[in-house]
């Protein structure tokens, strides 16, 4: 068995990746495989979510549940027009709990935090805190004026938006490297399994087609 | 000039293929580079040094797979910290994920690495020194109900009533926690503002890299302790409790991947710049 998963794993993840080489037969079927496993569990994850949350407390006499569970009926009625009003309730139900822990969570959080957390003083024991310090003091400041509009900055003005500009692009740098860095983790981690497991027996047959689909090409060509 | 346009035509798959190169020369032959811990992952690792026997700690393990081991790693090496401590250890997952990555950890897998052992290796009970609550649905709903009542799931995962768990009468709400490690893929910014904006709680936040930069800000203004990233932060984490697992073990073939594709961009943008000054 643990051959069996290690293989159908190889040759899921190779099939997937054969898309580097061009779109084929074996990356479409393991990609309709995918979403297909995805959409099964997330059904069978939302059933179990539902029947442990509010079923089953209803069903030992909990009654207050039956509430969630008439309003959950509401995204169903959505799809009738006859009793899409219904669906209303719902959605205000819901809109109104997101505004309210919204209103409780991002105000605090990311806007006063954040407020707090930048106008603190510039003075530090240590050097790197205070260079740090004056960067974020700059930083906050450059990158707000950046998005002032309703005057074009000149003459020696204009540096301060610049500097805004510049630092909104290492901030937009960084949040690409670390995408690149968590991709790569997922394909260091992919290519472990495939390299130290059973999984590894299915890198030859991947190969081999590939080389079959190169050789086919080029006979077609010439 | 020749070469800089052969260069310019060449197709991206010799790219892949020497990245695959690379990666595989690290993995079946290690290199064993150093890692040297961050002060962003190191503030966390302290902070828990420091806390007082007895403290109840929250380790929310929301990893995913769809994540790989990036968040898998983290939630390891953490754990292992605590079971190291004298804490009592309240592990929770806000992803439906998270009991079969718990699970994998205590078995050991290729996602989690080598078998987590609580009792063995820590000598730690579970009911006394740690408990596992189970998957809580509903995000930001479930943020404030686990928060404001900490028996709200009345089992454990394994289906055992709460008041038949000794660690229980540590953690009744918020009040009680002293920290929370929160390992996850989505959902930061409403955490950090409902646990501690809201509750004034210290949270530890590790994500996958591709979420991170969104949380140095965070970092920045005292919002949050540490944020513990990607597999970089498992191997810091791992490093710093003299553990190496998984996380370390991934870091050679990682660097030398990251520093392929730095050469890629100097390379690509050396031959841009030739290619610009031939055309004018």
């Amino acid at each position: 068995m643990v051959l069996v998963d290690a293989l159908i794993y190889g040759f899921g993840a190779l099939a997937i990746w054969s898309l580097m080489y061009r779109e084929n037969l074996g990356y479409r079927i393991a990609e309709h495989f995918y979403v297909g496993f995805a959409a099964a569990n997330a059904l069978v994850m939302g059933w179990e979510t539902i029947r442990k949350v509010a079923v089953t407390p209803l069903l030992q006499g909990n009654v207050i549940w039956i509430i969630p569970l008439i309003l959950s009926l509401g995204w169903v009625l959505f799809l009738f027009p006859k009793t899409r009003s219904f669906y209303m309730i719902t959605i205000a139900f819901v809109v109104g709990l997101g505004t309210a822990l919204a209103i409780r969570s991002a105000i605090s959080a990311q806007i006063v935090g954040q407020l707090i957390g930048s106008m603190h003083s510039v003075a530090s024991s240590s050097p790197m805190g205070l260079f740090n310090n004056i960067l974020i003091w700059i930083g906050s400041l450059c990158t707000l004026v950046y998005f002032i509009f309703t005057r074009e900055a000149k003459g020696p003005l204009s540096v301060i938006p610049k500097i805004g500009r510049i630092l909104i692009m290492v901030v937009v740098g960084v949040a690409y490297a670390n995408t690149g860095l968590g991709r790569l983790a997922n394909f260091q981690g992919i290519l472990t399994n495939l390299l130290t497991t059973e999984a590894i027996y299915a890198i030859p047959v991947a190969l081999l087609v590939i080389a079959i689909d190169v050789i086919r090409r080029r006979m077609k060509t010439t | 000039m020749g070469f800089i346009e052969k260069l310019d035509k060449l197709p991206s798959q010799y790219l892949w293929v020497i990245l695959l190169c690379v990666s595989s020369i690290a993995i079946l032959r290690p290199i064993g580079l150093p890692v040297v811990p961050s002060s962003l992952t190191r503030d966390g690792y302290n902070f828990i040094e420091d806390l007082p026997p007895d403290s109840v700690v929250v380790l929310d393990w929301s990893a995913t797979s769809g994540y790989g081991p990036e968040l898998e790693t983290q939630c390891v090496a953490v754990f292992r910290h605590l079971l190291s401590r004298p804490l009592k250890v309240i592990i929770v997952s806000f992803a439906s994920e998270g009991p079969l990555l718990y699970d994998m950890a205590l078995e050991g897998s290729k996602l989690s690495g080598v078998a987590v052992k609580p009792e063995e290796d820590y000598g730690k009970i579970y009911g006394e020194d740690y408990v596992f609550l189970g998957y809580i649905p509903g995000n930001e709903v479930a943020f404030v109900a686990f928060a404001e009542d900490s028996w709200m799931t009345e089992k454990d995962e394994y289906g055992k009533p709460l008041e038949e768990l000794p660690i229980m009468q540590y953690c009744k709400t918020v009040e009680d926690w002293s920290l929370a490690v929160t390992l996850r893929g989505s959902f930061f910014e409403e955490m950090i503002g409902l646990w501690n904006s809201a509750y004034g709680l210290p949270i530890i936040m590790g994500g996958p890299g591709v979420s991170c930069p969104r949380l140095f800000p965070f970092y920045a203004a005292g919002q949050l302790v540490s944020i513990i990233v990607s597999v970089v932060g498992s191997s810091h984490y791992e490093t710093l409790i003299g553990e190496p697992g998984l996380g370390c073990q991934l870091m050679d073939g990682l660097s030398l991947a990251q520093l392929l594709i730095v050469a890629s961009i100097i390379v690509g943008n050396i031959a841009g710049y030739y290619k610009r000054r031939g055309g004018k």
